[in-house]
C-alpha cells in the first residue's frame, strides 16, 4: 500500500475543462510572459538611453527578437489547428486531394494501430510547414482568423495605429494598415526592412504589397523605428491574443 | 475531438484519477506531475514540458476535508 502523502490544506488540482485547448492557449501565455519579462525590461534599458542614435541598433534587435517570436507563435497555432480545426484541416487536405495512394501504404498505417493516429497528424503537419508555413506572414494569420476562428472584420479597419490598440471598429487610414491583418503585415514588413533590406525603408516587394492590398496610397517608404514601435507591437499582439484565446475553443472541430 | 477509448474520453480519465489521489492525499503535486511530463513527447525540452504541465493545473484554495 503506497505510503499516505500528509494532507494539505489547500492543493492544486489538474484543470479538466478545456483539455483540448490547453497546448494552443499555453503557446499563447509563453508568448505574452516573453513579452512582460524580456521586451518589458528590455524597453526599460532602453528608456534609460536618452539619445536615440545611442540605443536605435539596440532598438531594432528588440523589435526583430519579438517579430520573430510572435511568427514562431504563428507557426505553432497553425500546427495545432491543422489537426483540431476541420476547416483548415480540409484546406490543407484539399492540397493532396487529387493524389493516390497505394494499397500497401493504407494497410500499413492501419497496421500501425494505436500508432496510426500519430502517422496521420504528422504527415497532416507536413502538409501543413511546405503548404501553409511558406506563406506570408499575413496570410498566416488570416488563415488563423478568418478560416480556423471565422472572425471575419479581421480586414476591415480595427487598429489604432498610434499604439496598436484593437477595437471593435475604427476609421480607414490611407497612411497606414489597420485591420488586424494588415497591422500585423505592416510590422512584420518593417521587420523584413531590418533583416533582409536596409532598415530605412521598407523592401520594394513589401512597399508595393501594403499599398496596393490595404489602400494605402500615402503610404511613406521608410520605416521610422522608435521605441513606442516596440510598445505599439506588444499593445496589438496582447489585444490580438486575446481574441484568439476568447475563440479558440469554439473551433475545434 | 478528444481520442475515445471506446465511450471513454482516456484523458479525462487519468486527469480525474490523479485528481481525485491528490485529493485524498495519496499522490502529491510533484508526483503527479512527474507522471505527466514522463508521458511528454521526450523530444520536447524539459523547461517547455515543465512550463506546459504548470499550466495544467489550476490553483485551488479549499480546505481539504
Amino acid at each position: 500500500m503506497p505510503k499516505k502523502v500528509s494532507p494539505i490544506t489547500s492543493f492544486q488540482e489538474l484543470d479538466i475543462q478545456n483539455i483540448a485547448t490547453k497546448e494552443p492557449l499555453n503557446d499563447i501565455r509563453v508568448f505574452l510572459e516573453f513579452c512582460e519579462n524580456d521586451i518589458q525590461s528590455a524597453t526599460k534599458e532602453l528608456e534609460g538611453i536618452q539619445i536615440e542614435k545611442n540605443r536605435k541598433h539596440l532598438q531594432k534587435l528588440v523589435y526583430v527578437n519579438l517579430i520573430n517570436r510572435f511568427d514562431y507563435l504563428i507557426d505553432k497555432l497553425l500546427l495545432w489547428f491543422s489537426i483540431n480545426n476541420k476547416s483548415l484541416r480540409d484546406n490543407i487536405l484539399g492540397t493532396i486531394e487529387k493524389e493516390t495512394i497505394s494499397k500497401k501504404e493504407v494497410f500499413e498505417i492501419f497496421f500501425a494501430k494505436e500508432r496510426s493516429y500519430e502517422l496521420i497528424t504528422e504527415k497532416i503537419k507536413e502538409l501543413t510547414r511546405s503548404n501553409v508555413l511558406r506563406s506570408r506572414h499575413s496570410s498566416k494569420l488570416l488563415k488563423i482568423l478568418d478560416t480556423c476562428l471565422n472572425i471575419k472584420d479581421c480586414i476591415k479597419p480595427r487598429v489604432n495605429n498610434s499604439n496598436g490598440k484593437i477595437f471593435t471598429k475604427t476609421t480607414g487610414n490611407k497612411n497606414l494598415p489597420n485591420s488586424i491583418i494588415g497591422y500585423a503585415d505592416w510590422l512584420y514588413s518593417r521587420r523584413n526592412s531590418l533583416v533582409h533590406g536596409d532598415g530605412i525603408k521598407y523592401t520594394p516587394a513589401d512597399f508595393e504589397y501594403i499599398k496596393k492590398t490595404y489602400n494605402t496610397t500615402n503610404l511613406s517608404i521608410t520605416i521610422r523605428l522608435q521605441l513606442t514601435s516596440i510598445t505599439s507591437a506588444v499593445t496589438f499582439y496582447t489585444d490580438l491574443l486575446k481574441i484568439i484565446s476568447d475563440n479558440i475553443q469554439d473551433s475545434i472541430e | 475531438m478528444p481520442i475515445l477509448l471506446g465511450p471513454f474520453d482516456p484523458l479525462k480519465l487519468i486527469f480525474n484519477i490523479l485528481n481525485a489521489l491528490m485529493a485524498k492525499g495519496l499522490l502529491s503535486r510533484d508526483e503527479a506531475k512527474k507522471i505527466l511530463m514522463d508521458s511528454l513527447d521526450p523530444n520536447m525540452p524539459e523547461i517547455e514540458k515543465d512550463k506546459f504541465i504548470d499550466s495544467l493545473f489550476k490553483q485551488n484554495n479549499a480546505k481539504k476535508s
